[in-house]
């Protein structure tokens, strides 16, 4: 039996362990530490240890981030021979992805699709419908699931020359999205349609989810395997911090180790690689591309050219703080004034450039769109479904060609926000197409307005 | 030389090797194959195995469309 000293011991030891972890520190050097300093460990410690961390400031909900970790390094469920590969790690993206298809195979196969044979069976009991309401709501949230694929993986794919495959599958989720918004609505309708379309409607949203979830599996993310490194990834992982999560909690900072990084540097190129670069690359140098083909990310000559100048020339800044940018208005504004102003506005702002390529955004917390670091640098093309690509198309076509200077679209989201969105195509005091500015807001606090308010407090 | 269509083999393989092999996919179903860029991508990943998973389209009317030109069919996992 333990002294009350070792167990306090033992307590401190699991603490620091799981501080580590939660502090973004690597899964298996957590692992090792465990093995080296217990032979065996209690639920009990654990909890306790848990507590003692809660005491010391790290915020409850946290603690549920920690739960698959806890699960993988206490409960020795990984292999303890050998180094656990990146993309199986709790926290990278690929394992992310993985957990939200478990969770959702099993709402389908556990819960949804039994349930629904059962009220098939027997309708009169209510209980079953609405466990098939609840259980098509909670499949509707693998938008989430979706939106982080088309967002972080997607550009990333783009990045290195993959360009068909996302758009061929961006069509299937927005056509899964249909099928289970189509499900949900029907089992909602007043009165409810017939048991033959209801099952009808569930069973195509299982179907098409589960054949994602394979397609996903089996070829997105070994392809993306073959291609991406420990840094892509890393990105991947810190652009989700702004994205949400389909019936999982959020899972926690991973990062590659130095010794991922490093051997990414050795890795010889698999062939796959080696090919799919060269037809980046091939893609890249040819300019005549069809309306049908994807466009492969174009480098401005102009930064090219100005990358060999500052070999020869120290361009020396003033401290930050000094330096300014002076406006034709006659103000100046610092670059910590300008990004703090275009995060205060009541806008989201993407600027793509003359190239059409996503250049900037202004990257405010909770965007009613996502927009991640990945994108950047991405063809604006790219970064839209298939079904919308004639629409951008022509909104860039007419851009460059003078037609057109400000394209307006107004929309219902959700009932919770009306949004309005301008394009507008930017140019210099000469004017030379320098880009375009899309600004996204939602007006429906502005739709609401009534009356007049010039003071506060005034009727 | 005996003409053979391993569905094991990337999809990429094949359509080098055979001639017939694209046209032949076209018309079982799998029409993304002739999207620019996907051969040389998804293609590199993919075997038939995977392939007519992912597409929905029968794996035994695929063997018996490439018998039919007569390639001899392996690796045809059941």
């Amino acid at each position: 039996m333990t002294t009350n000293d070792e167990s306090l011991q033992r307590q401190k030891k699991i603490v620091e362990i799981l501080n580590m972890l939660h502090q973004g520190g690597d899964f298996d050097e957590a692992k090792k530490i465990f093995n080296d300093t217990f032979d065996s460990v209690d639920v009990s410690e654990i909890t306790s240890a848990e507590r003692q961390l809660i005491a010391n400031g790290l915020n409850p909900q946290e603690i549920k981030n920690l739960c698959n970790v806890h699960a993988a390094v206490f409960k020795g469920s990984i292999s303890n021979d050998s180094a656990t590969p990146a993309l199986q790690k709790p926290g990278h993206p690929v394992a992310t992805m993985k957990l939200e298809n478990l969770i959702i195979s099993s709402l389908i196969d556990d819960e949804l699709l039994p349930v629904l044979k059962k009220w098939q069976q027997d309708g009169k009991n209510e209980s079953y419908l609405t466990r098939m309401r609840k259980a098509l709501a909670d499949l509707a949230t693998i938008d989430k699931h979706y939106t982080r694929k088309e967002n972080t993986l997607f550009p990333l794919m783009d990045k290195y020359g993959i360009t068909a495959p996302p758009q061929v599958m961006w069509g299937v989720d927005d056509k899964i999205r249909g099928l289970i918004k189509h499900a949900n609505q029907l089992v909602k309708q007043d009165p409810l349609p017939d048991k033959y379309e209801i099952e009808t409607a569930i069973e195509a949203a299982c179907k098409e989810v589960t054949e994602m979830i394979f397609k996903e599996e089996a070829i997105m993310i070994p392809m993306l395997d073959e291609v991406a490194t420990s840094l892509d990834w890393q990105m991947v992982r810190e652009d989700e911090e702004n994205m949400e999560y389909t019936l999982i909690p959020k899972p926690i900072m991973w990062k590659p180790t130095t010794a991922e990084i490093e051997a990414d540097k050795n890795k010889d190129s698999s062939e796959i690689a080696k090919e799919l670069n060269k037809m980046a690359q091939n893609l890249a140098a040819n300019q005549n591309l069809t309306a049908e083909e994807t466009v492969p990310y174009k480098k401005d000559p102009a930064l090219a050219a100005g990358a060999q100048d500052l070999a020869q020339a120290q361009l020396i800044l003033p401290d930050l703080s000094q330096a300014a940018v002076s406006f034709t208005s006659g103000g100046k504004l610092s670059p910590i004034e300008i990004e703090a102003i275009l995060r205060a506005l009541p806008l989201e702002l993407t600027f793509v450039d003359k190239n059409d390529n996503v250049k900037w955004f202004t990257g405010n917390p909770n965007p009613i769109f996502p927009r991640t670091k990945s994108v950047l640098g991405r063809s604006v093309f790219n970064c839209h479904p298939p079904k919308a690509l004639p629409q951008v198309k022509k909104i860039f076509a007419d851009f460059h060609a003078g037609k057109e200077t400000v394209v307006t679209r107004w929309f219902n989201l959700h009932d919770e926000k009306f949004i309005y969105i301008q394009y507008m195509a930017i140019k210099d005091s000469q004017g030379n197409y320098l880009g375009c500015l899309e600004s996204v807001q939602d007006i429906k606090p502005l739709r609401e307005l009534d009356g007049e308010m010039r003071r506060p407090n005034q009727k | 030389m005996q003409k053979v269509i391993d569905f094991q083999v990337p999809i990429y393989e094949l359509a080098q090797k055979y001639p017939d092999f694209v046209d032949t996919m076209v018309d079982l179903g799998f029409t993304k194959i002739k999207i620019p860029g996907m051969l040389t991508s998804v293609g590199r990943i993919v075997n038939l195995n995977k392939g007519s998973r992912a597409m929905g389209i029968d794996k035994d009317k695929i063997k018996a469309a490439f018998e039919a030109k007569g390639y001899e069919v392996i690796n045809f996992d059941n």
